[in-house]
């Protein structure tokens, strides 16, 4: 019973105890997520992968020798040739394919970042709220997200397009502007499980707000679906924009994009494989880096998983 | 009156169903409670034990009648104002680590009802009380860079007990608070749940379905069945000296009355099922099982009324 002696008045306890919380009392999720996601191989491996590309995509055609639309009429779809320097060949119309394909690497990572970031962000938030606020009006929100799913993508990019012209970066926010709507469908699922757990109740209990409920305990253990769900959104990104780039409502040349260059490649593919090969390969690279990724994140964010 | 902290009038909470029908949760219970006191309530499970904590607490909407927390009528509080309130009652549940946030580390579980009411301590002044908070309820301080997964039940308790008693509040509504933990540990949690009520001038509200606990821990004990209040008293009286025949009943289903050896859970020694809550019987609703039942007790429901010093009862023929 050492207890009694003690008042329940929060005295200040010993100084060294104070001092031991110091060093380590201000540990978030997300530093002890750092730390466990740089202890996976695969993670990391995939992320100097991942960086090796993106760097190379941003910088490389500023150091290539072969500009980006400069046609080699002597190469019109000369196979990949180490002493000329066209590592990766050439392409149809005779422009140097690794350039090509470092500068799609531009379009098709930002569109991927760009699109999934906001369907991250527009989705999580809207399905998280709405799932939680629950009854009438998580009804509603929900209706709101099947009149979206109704509408036609393309009916609603060729509006955009009139509205606001050509632009690349509109063509991402659409893209991300309609893929958000699974992820708010499934966030919501998640949170109406969620609302029924018993550290929700604690917190409600103990005066936690519920916009702070949200933010703390919902959104946090929603992420492991949500991580899977966003490397998944990656690729599907990528692909969209080459389809886009394929109708002519996306990329113009002489920009280009992994998605337009794969789609090119294939018509050639009998004659010419490597024209389809090295945007694939690239592609693939990329979307298995960002898969690895993915898992490792959502193993690291959860605690319980060591 | 002066010390009386928390009055429930004529609560009741009712689920409804579809088709017009609803589960009567609790019905028409009035109790109070003094400052330091501990209430016990004890029934059998399903009896509106929780939901009546779930009320008392405001998370769980009333179908009707009032609480009044030391003087204010708490039920038809504004958010904002029943926030402010809310320091000075917390609760603890059942569950000890599903009611911890698995991705929060002990040191930001414990110092949440902080920041959520006391929003304008200073980050340092958090960490004292947060820490303070800790040593009291007998856990290490190197427990609040750990995640609860990797403490064992009874020491979630404890972390569940920090979180609630941080803000310093009046009452703790403990709902089954040692039911889920093994029987060696739940003598350690009463024991610091009693030593704590004693330092910190606590009232508490003890829910339990084992008799033998609420012995241990309550002044008062109330008795619940089908949500309604069978009997209620001061401890010694009720349970050496039951009038009800529910409350006879459950204590001699409950031989042993030290928690500290055995766990004796309440044995269904009475006969019959607990009717549906969805169709209560009518009159007494403890009809369907009592021995004593007459015809009487299927036409009026009835009232709880006094029959001793400190000790009422609702029965027809108490005995
Ligand atoms: S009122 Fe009648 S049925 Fe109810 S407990 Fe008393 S004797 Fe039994």
């Amino acid at each position: 019973m050492a207890g009694l002696t003690r008042g329940c008045a929060m005295s200040e306890s010993d100084v060294a105890v104070q001092e031991l919380a110091k060093a380590g009392g201000g540990r978030s999720l997300w530093q002890d997520a750092w730390r466990r996601l740089f202890r996976n191989r695969a993670a990391v491996a995939s992320m100097a992968v991942l960086t090796l590309i993106t760097l190379a995509s941003v910088f490389g055609p500023l150091l290539s020798p072969h500009p980006v639309d400069k046609i080699y009429w002597d190469l019109i779809g000369s196979p990949p040739d180490w002493q000329n320097g066209f590592y990766f060949g050439a392409d149809a119309n005779g422009r140097d394919l690794l350039v090509r394909t470092l500068y799609g690497g531009r379009i098709s990572l930002l569109v991927g970042l760009v699109a999934t970031l906001v369907a991250l962000l527009v989705g999580v938030s809207y399905g998280a709220i709405s799932g939680y606020v629950g009854g009438r009006i998580d009804n509603l929100m929900m209706r709101f997200v099947d009149i979206l799913y109704a509408i036609p993508f393309m009916f609603f990019v060729i509006l955009l397009m009139v509205f606001f012209g050509r632009n690349i970066i509109l063509i991402f926010l659409a893209i991300g502007g309609v893929e958000w709507l699974d992820m708010a469908r499934i966030v919501r699922g998640q949170t109406l499980s969620l609302r029924e757990k018993e550290f929700v109740e604690a917190a409600v209990a103990s005066g936690v707000r519920g916009a702070a409920i949200v933010r703390r305990h919902v959104i946090p253990n929603t992420l492991g679906p949500v991580m899977v769900y966003m490397t998944l959104l990656v690729p599907k990104v990528i692909l969209v924009e080459s389809f886009l780039s394929f109708l002519g409502l996306g990329v113009q040349e002489p920009m280009t994009s992994w998605g337009v260059l794969i789609s090119e490649g294939a018509r050639q593919m009998e004659e010419a494989p490597w024209m389809m090969a090295f945007p694939a390969a690239i592609l693939g690279v990329t979307l298995l880096c960002l898969n690895f990724i993915g898992d490792g994140l959502r193993d690291a964010l959860d605690p319980r998983d060591r | 009156m002066s010390d009386q902290l928390l009055a429930v009038r004529h609560l009741r909470v009712l689920f409804p169903l579809k088709g017009g029908q609803s589960v009567h949760a609790v019905d028409d219970v009035s109790f109070g409670l003094r400052d330091r006191e501990s209430l016990g309530i004890v029934g059998e499970s399903g009896c509106g034990k929780s939901t009546l904590a779930r009320a008392v607490m405001n998370l769980q909407a009333l179908t009707s009648g009032q609480i009044i927390w030391r003087g204010v009528f708490i039920d038809t509080l504004k958010r904002r104002e029943l926030r402010d309130r809310r320091r000075e009652f917390q609760m603890i549940f059942q569950d000890p680590l599903a009611s911890l946030d698995p991705r929060m580390t002990v040191a930001k579980l414990v110092a949440e009802p902080l920041r959520a009411l006391r929003p304008n301590l200073r980050t340092e002044e958090v960490r004292s009380m947060v820490n303070s908070i800790i040593d009291r309820v007998g856990l290490d301080v190197s427990a609040l860079d750990r995640y609860p997964h990797e403490f064992s039940g009874g020491q979630c308790q404890r972390i569940s007990i920090a979180r609630a008693l941080v803000v310093e509040p009046k009452l703790l509504v403990c709902d089954e608070p040692v039911s889920a933990l093994d029987v060696s540990v739940q003598a350690q949690i009463l024991n610091l749940l009693k030593e704590l009520q004693e330092s910190c001038d606590l009232s508490l509200i003890f829910i339990s379905h084992d008799l033998s606990v609420v012995r241990h821990m309550s002044d008062r004990v109330m008795v619940l069945y089908l949500g309604k209040i069978m009997e209620l008293g001061d401890r010694d009286r009720l349970l050496n000296n039951p009038r009800h025949p529910y409350t006879r009943a459950l204590i001699n289903s409950a031989p042993a009355p030290d928690p500290n050896k055995e766990r004796d859970r309440l044995a269904p020694l009475l006969e019959g099922e607990v009717p549906s809550p969805i169709n209560p019987p009518s009159g007494c609703v403890f009809r369907t099982r009592c021995p004593k039942a007459a015809e009487r007790c299927a036409k009026d429901v009835p009232d709880l009324r006094p029959i001793g010093p400190g000790q009422n009862v609702a029965c027809h023929f108490p005995e």
